[in-house]
């Protein structure tokens, strides 16, 4: 059988197993071996264990669930929390104070934690609540929860990043030092449009005092002697990269150990939550780790039918534009991240569309910033926006639309900073390369 | 007696993995220590950390199934009756326990050749690799049974459910 008819049963296969609801990493690994098996007979299939043991087997890989324990710590710690008092009794007299800090919190989340629900769900328990109390739009309060909260996928260590690496073939440690800026411009977008919309629509905003928002919290003491140990950690876990101290695992366990000294301080550790964070560690990672092994088998597949060779060629010959290239594979990304989870986007699409990258001379580390912000819009993306799921669950009566509504602009904004950083791709690459 | 046993094999493969993953976390920082403070690194530290990585990827795969915690895209799925949604969870986890005992396959090949041959990694540790490779058949198999004892209780539940229904109408 032909490599395109081999390539359309199983593409037609993940899609079809895929809307049957299996887990996707059963559907990417039943769909390889049905390809293995066409284009090489069941004797290839031989190929397949080695292939998952060997590509899983890698020092770069062990970040992912030192940095998953970590975000569990930084999760049970209620460093959150303190995080986000601290930045709203900072931010008190600026209209939109409580939606600034739960940008502020979320994005200072996601420098400790590497899975954006956690972001989320973390903030958005305290804020949210609050910022109705105080009597924000329900669609403002829950939209930039959401959406702040997407922004742990970017702003490093994140475990999306992790996995572009290790399938790329890219320096881990610099594509944490690339999405440092982009994290930090989004994070000011964000907060300039609340800005802005606090200056034109004062009423779904209105200002509200501190003292009535702390009387709840009177005896919760300062949180900035908290957040700060914090704030260093955070300078720890990247300096160690950025100065080329440590390596991205090691710089993981330095921050296991941090977030642990802090949860300790905060007599949020017991044996009971240590086991309780080992076990929750197990589940994410297993289910990221599965997902990555399956993946690896169908890149492995990928490469013996030199289907990305293919697709290169095809555009070549088409003779499109790089823009319409480029645009082509920003939709797919989008369209791929409104049915997929961030890991599968990740893992199916870099293997695919990388080469097509290379083929244009863009580099691969600004592709990797760029697919993390298009993860971003795919958590605040209705059906499968996993964000506005967990949000939805912390807001009682509140439908799924409503938490799509609000976080609407701040897709817009995340697809005005991949045009920015299209244009000017120097943004992220100043950084690790400048 | 067949569902307890599938039970207690995925939990001992879970537990397994919490220890991995705390042996990991233990010999990452250790290994952080002795390197940057006491400028003495270990031969052992990485090679091991990766032999664990594996076991952490492959050994919670049942666990993970039993608590449906693998993502999936249900949203198709979710529009169906609940009978439908049986039936299409009973047809999954047949899919599921084939290409899980596809792997057991040829990774237990895997494992008893490497065991045969004795082969070892070519560090210092010299550690047998028909061992390492072990995890894959062993993981796989936890999670075919899994899926196989989950089939049997969907198909059952649908037996109870069509019992009723015949009962009512009688």
């Amino acid at each position: 059988m032909g490599n395109v008819e081999v390539t359309l049963i199983v593409l037609g296969m993940l899609f079809g197993l895929m809307a049957m609801g299996l887990p996707i990493f059963i559907t990417l690994g039943v769909s390889s071996l049905v390809g293995i098996v066409l284009h090489q007979g069941v004797g290839g299939l031989s190929a397949v264990t080695g292939v998952m043991y060997d590509r899983m087997s890698t020092f770069t890989l062990v970040a992912v669930p030192l940095f998953i324990v970590m975000g569990e710590i930084i999760f049970v710690s209620g460093l959150g929390s303190d995080i986000y008092r601290a930045i709203r009794i900072s931010l008190r007299k600026v209209r939109g104070s409580l939606a600034l800090a739960s940008i502020g919190a979320c994005a200072i989340f996601g420098a400790m934690c590497g899975v954006s629900l956690a972001g989320a769900a973390t903030i958005g328990k305290f804020a949210i609540p609050e910022m109705l109390r105080a009597g924000y739009d329900k669609r403002i309060a829950t939209g930039v929860v959401a959406s702040a909260g997407s922004l742990a996928l970017l702003i490093p260590p994140s475990v999306g990043l992790i996995l572009y690496g290790l399938v790329a073939g890219q320096s881990v440690g610099t594509l944490f030092i690339a999405a440092v800026i982009p994290g930090i411009i989004i994070a000011l977008m964000m907060a300039a449009y609340i800005v802005i919309l606090g200056w034109f629509k004062p009423e779904s905003m209105p200002t509200v005092e501190l003292a009535d928002l702390e009387k709840d919290m009177a005896d919760a003491g300062n949180p900035w002697i908290v957040t700060f140990p914090a704030l260093i950690l955070v300078f720890a876990v990247l300096g160690s990269i950025y100065f080329g101290i440590a390596t991205p695992t090691e710089s993981a366990a330095i921050g296991c150990v941090g977030s642990l000294l802090i949860a300790a301080y905060k007599r949020k550790l017991d044996f009971a939550t240590l086991r309780h964070i080992i076990r929750e560690s197990v589940y994410t990672s297993g289910m990221i780790l599965a997902i990555l092994s399956s993946a690896l088998v169908f890149g492995y597949l990928l490469t013996r039918l030199r289907l990305p060779q293919e697709l290169v060629g095809w555009i070549a010959e088409q003779g499109f534009s790089e823009i319409t290239v480029l645009i082509a594979i920003f939709l797919v990304l989008i369209v791929m991240g409104m049915f997929l989870d961030v890991v599968s986007v990740i893992l199916i699409a870099t293997p695919l569309l990388l080469p097509i990258i290379n083929a244009y001379n863009y580099d691969p580390i600004w592709f990797g910033i760029v697919m993390a912000i298009v993860t971003e819009m795919a958590v605040i993306t209705p059906p499968v926006g996993l964000n506005l799921f967990v949000i939805q669950g912390l807001t009682p009566n509140t439908s799924l639309m409503t938490v799509a509504r609000g976080s609407m602009p701040f897709f817009f904004i995340l697809g005005m900073a991949i045009i920015l950083f299209t244009v000017f791709p120097s943004i992220v690459l100043w950084l690790p390369f400048g | 007696m067949f569902s307890k046993l599938c039970r207690v094999y995925a939990r001992i493969c879970f537990g397994a993995c919490e220890l991995a993953l705390t042996a990991m976390l233990l010999i990452v920082v250790y290994e952080v220590i002795v390197r940057y403070i006491f400028g003495s690194p270990t031969q052992y530290s990485l090679e091991l950390t990766e032999y664990l990585l594996v076991s952490i990827g492959i050994l919670p795969l049942a666990v993970i199934l039993n608590k449906d915690r693998h993502v999936n895209v249900d949203a198709l799925i979710l529009r169906l009756s609940p009978t439908a949604q049986t039936k299409f969870k009973i047809l999954n986890r047949i899919i599921i326990a084939l290409f899980a005992l596809v792997v057991v396959y040829f990774g237990a090949e895997m494992s008893l050749s490497a065991l045969e041959t004795d082969s070892r990694s070519s560090s210092l540790l010299a550690f047998p690799l028909g061992v390492a490779y072990a995890v894959i058949p062993i993981g796989f198999l936890s999670l075919a049974l899994s899926a196989i004892d989950e089939a049997i209780q969907a198909a059952k539940s649908l037996g109870n459910a069509a019992n009723n229904e015949g009962a009512q109408h009688g």
